[in-house]
């Protein structure tokens, strides 16, 4: 079975659909990838490096007849955007307009009652920008680029994405020490330690969202 | 494109531009399911103002009149950065009780901001000792103090009421319509605060520079200010004692040195926030001014405790060299890459010209512009040379090439001293017509100033000055040829170059006219060159 080493920002959708499939759940599920699914739980979360095995292509016949138009459609996975805005408080924000820049399309987008603003996207999507008004803030996206939970990149993303700004290298060592205390604090794990043991690491996957 | 960012420190006190953050983009997960994203601004301090203790009455909230040059600079930063919020944070040095401490210097923080928006109430109730119960009593002193630098002169200042205060206080309520009583009560309390505040807090064209409480990060939404006005007590030093020092410094006898070795924990910082922040102060961590501590410890890192009283054997801690002696993790988040924040050193450069007859001439107000190391993103800094032709760089490195411009055509005059003046302001509105000077900002723009590219150029070697003494010529060499002596690259001179210059130098100070150099022309060059 022939298989896709998964390179900077690339999700399981993006994969197979540059692969030319696009049923995403079989391919997850094959017995092949069953230690991959298990290290990364979610096929939109990898690590550039991990390794997705996938099946050759088959050769499908169709009849038609000459003379006539014929139409074919590439089906795609469902997939999409999610994101929960909050203000500077931390708190969600509720009912207001956003703006969602993919490309040349702007989506305007309003937050629910729970920040939550959803948009279905391409696979191959990779940049966007979210503007949020009433924040004064621009936001640019890199879609698939986010680390699993269980690497430190995956957990410094999520807790710059939540506005606990930790640093974006090792050398940044004692921002990221202030940003999961402050994470810990704020989530009422006790006591504070400033490292991503266990239980911080499951309160941030459920805060962050993913 | 390099940072430009405005930098003006001084005994005065700061005001400046933090180093910008920059804001990189989001790594977001796609979702198949029910999974989702969380984003929220990161709150970002953007610039920073600090007012040094000296700005204040002694383990007092009443501000002094010095402090007029500390909200100069204030204003300068509001200026250069529109539509940032500020919020204010007081701090008190590691003596005494945290709780009263917390009270002094959230009423430090409240008189400062009472100043912006011109709320004299604060200040009545700061007079009166309303805020928290506990604190600093103001007394008959302050009304002396705001007296004499209204021009009302109160007699000798010993914070008792006397006769000649009393005719002070007539005098002034004649002047303003105020009951005529001769008692300084809280009508004519009011009154006096209202013209101090004005005369404390001027724009660049010396108008008074007033706030709104929009302007600050709670909106003035918050029950006390809360938001917008806190006090951190001694949670957070900048610096702690060592240990030796300490022992020595606390026995009474030398309590008032462990005060003035202390100073520079005692501050008031006010911090400007990324344009666009709003804060909804039912969230806001810090407690109010009227609040206890108690929630400013619950924020604490979890070794807060150490990181602000833990002492070193024998030498200081100090945020800027080790950034772990604030308390406050979440005050240390706002603070740490903030110049207001670090007991900075300064390069000191005085830029003279010559005369006619050959005197020495500083080159006052010229605007400059200084680009701090040979890299594309040195950061550049831009500013105006103070009456004595001196500008001040923070250190940033101990050896960096710096190169300068400056301006050497247009001196600024001083607008707010000018306009002061009465019997200037017919004359020099006439000038400053004719004057092109007259028309430049003497606040730096964002973009820097349009002509700058016309300022002349200079570059500074920093921190290859060598001490006098510890080499055979080069020392006398490198200050000879800063203060015009001599040919390109004093460390290549030869003993012509050198005799020459040693010769014009003294001639020039009569100081004889031959090229012999005993140590009291060694003396006479380093006290010319200022170190």
């Amino acid at each position: 079975m022939p298989k896709h080493t998964v390179d900077l920002s690339e999700h399981i959708a993006k994969i197979i659909f540059d692969l030319g499939f696009y049923d995403c759940e079989s391919i997850w599920n094959d017995s092949n990838n069953t230690q991959l699914k298990d290290l990364r739980e979610n096929g939109n979360i990898l690590l550039p490096g991990d390794e997705l095995y996938y099946p050759d292509k088959e050769q499908r016949s169709e009849t038609s007849e000459t003379e006539h138009k014929h139409c074919f459609t590439r089906k795609l996975a469902k997939l999409n955007l999610r994101i929960v805005v909050r203000d500077f408080c931390g708190q969600p924000l509720k009912k207001e307009v956003c703006d969602l820049i993919l490309g040349n399309e702007t989506v305007s987008l309003t937050t629910d009652k729970n920040g939550l603003i959803e948009h279905d996207i391409h696979p191959t999507l990779k940049h966007a920008k979210l503007l949020v008004p009433s924040l004064n803030a621009k936001f640019a996206l890199i879609i698939g680029a986010m680390d699993p939970i269980n690497t430190e990149t995956g957990q410094r993303a999520r807790l710059n994405n939540m506005g606990y700004f930790s640093g974006y290298s090792d050398e940044d060592g004692h921002q990221l020490t202030w940003a999961i205390e402050e994470f810990q604090f704020e989530n009422k794990i006790k006591p504070l330690t400033g490292t991503m043991d266990e239980e911080t690491q499951t309160a941030l996957k459920e805060k962050y969202g993913c | 494109m390099s940072d430009s960012y405005l930098m003006d420190i001084d005994n005065d006190g700061i005001a400046a531009g933090h180093p910008q953050q920059v804001d990189r983009p989001r790594f977001v997960a796609s979702s198949s399911n029910s999974e989702f994203n969380t984003i929220e601004p990161r709150l970002t301090t953007v610039g920073c103002s600090m007012y040094p203790d000296h700005m204040f009455e002694f383990d007092s909230s009443f501000i002094l009149p010095e402090a007029k040059a500390s909200f100069t600079k204030l204003v300068k930063l509001v200026s250069s950065k529109p539509d940032c919020p500020l919020s204010i944070f007081g701090h008190a040095d590691p003596v005494g009780r945290d709780s009263y401490n917390k009270k002094l210097s959230g009423r430090r923080a409240m008189a400062v901001y009472a100043v912006l928006i011109r709320d004299t109430e604060i200040w009545e109730k700061l007079y009166s000792n309303n805020i928290g119960g506990v604190g600093d009593k103001w007394g008959i002193k302050t009304t002396q103090q705001i007296l004499e630098i209204l021009g009302f002169p109160p007699g000798e200042i010993t914070g008792s009421m006397n006769p000649e205060t009393e005719q002070a206080v007539y005098d002034f309520q004649d002047k303003y319509d105020l009951g005529y009583d001769g008692d300084p009560g809280p009508e004519t309390r009011g009154c006096l605060y209202e013209k101090y505040m004005d005369y404390l807090c001027k724009g660049g064209q010396g108008q008074p520079f007033r706030m709104e409480k929009k302007d600050f990060l709670a909106q003035g939404e918050g029950k006390d200010q809360k938001g917008s006005c806190q006090g951190c007590g001694e949670f957070n030093p900048m610096f702690i004692m060592s240990e030796e020092v300490w022992d020595d410094l606390k026995k009474k006898v030398n309590h008032d040195i462990r005060n003035k070795v202390n100073e520079p924990n005692r501050r008031v910082v006010v911090f400007l926030f990324a344009k666009g922040t709003v804060v909804n102060p039912k969230y806001w961590p810090c407690p109010s001014v009227e609040e206890s501590g108690s929630a400013c410890k619950k924020r604490f890192w979890s070794d807060g405790k150490d990181r602000r009283s833990k002492r070193e054997k024998d030498q200081p801690r100090k945020f800027q060299e080790t950034e772990d002696t604030f308390g406050c993790r979440f005050y240390h988040g706002l603070a740490q890459y903030s110049p207001c924040e670090a007991i900075l050193d300064l390069w000191v450069i005085r830029l003279l010209v010559d005369g006619p007859h050959k005197e020495k001439i500083p080159l006052s107000r010229r605007r400059f512009v200084l680009k701090a190391g040979s890299t594309d993103n040195a950061p550049t800094l831009r500013g105006i040379t103070d009456v004595n032709g001196i500008l001040r760089i923070p250190v940033l490195d101990e050896h960096v090439t710096m190169t300068m411009k400056l301006d050497v055509s247009c001196y600024l005059s001083n607008k707010e001293a000018d306009n002061n003046n009465p019997n200037n302001n017919s004359a020099q509105s006439g000038q400053s017509q004719q004057d092109p000077c007259s028309k430049k900002e003497s606040v730096p723009p964002e973009k820097g100033w349009k002509d700058e590219d016309q300022f002349l150029p200079f570059t500074l070697e920093c921190g290859d000055l060598l001490p006098m003494g510890v080499q055979k010529f080069l020392p006398e060499n490198q200050r000879l040829y800063n203060l015009g002596y001599g040919s390109e690259n004093p460390t290549e001179w030869d003993r012509q170059t050198r005799d020459l210059a040693i010769k014009s130098f003294k001639v020039d100070h009569d100081l004889g006219n031959d090229s012999n150099m005993p140590p009291e022309i060694s003396q006479a060059i380093k006290r010319e060159h200022g170190g």
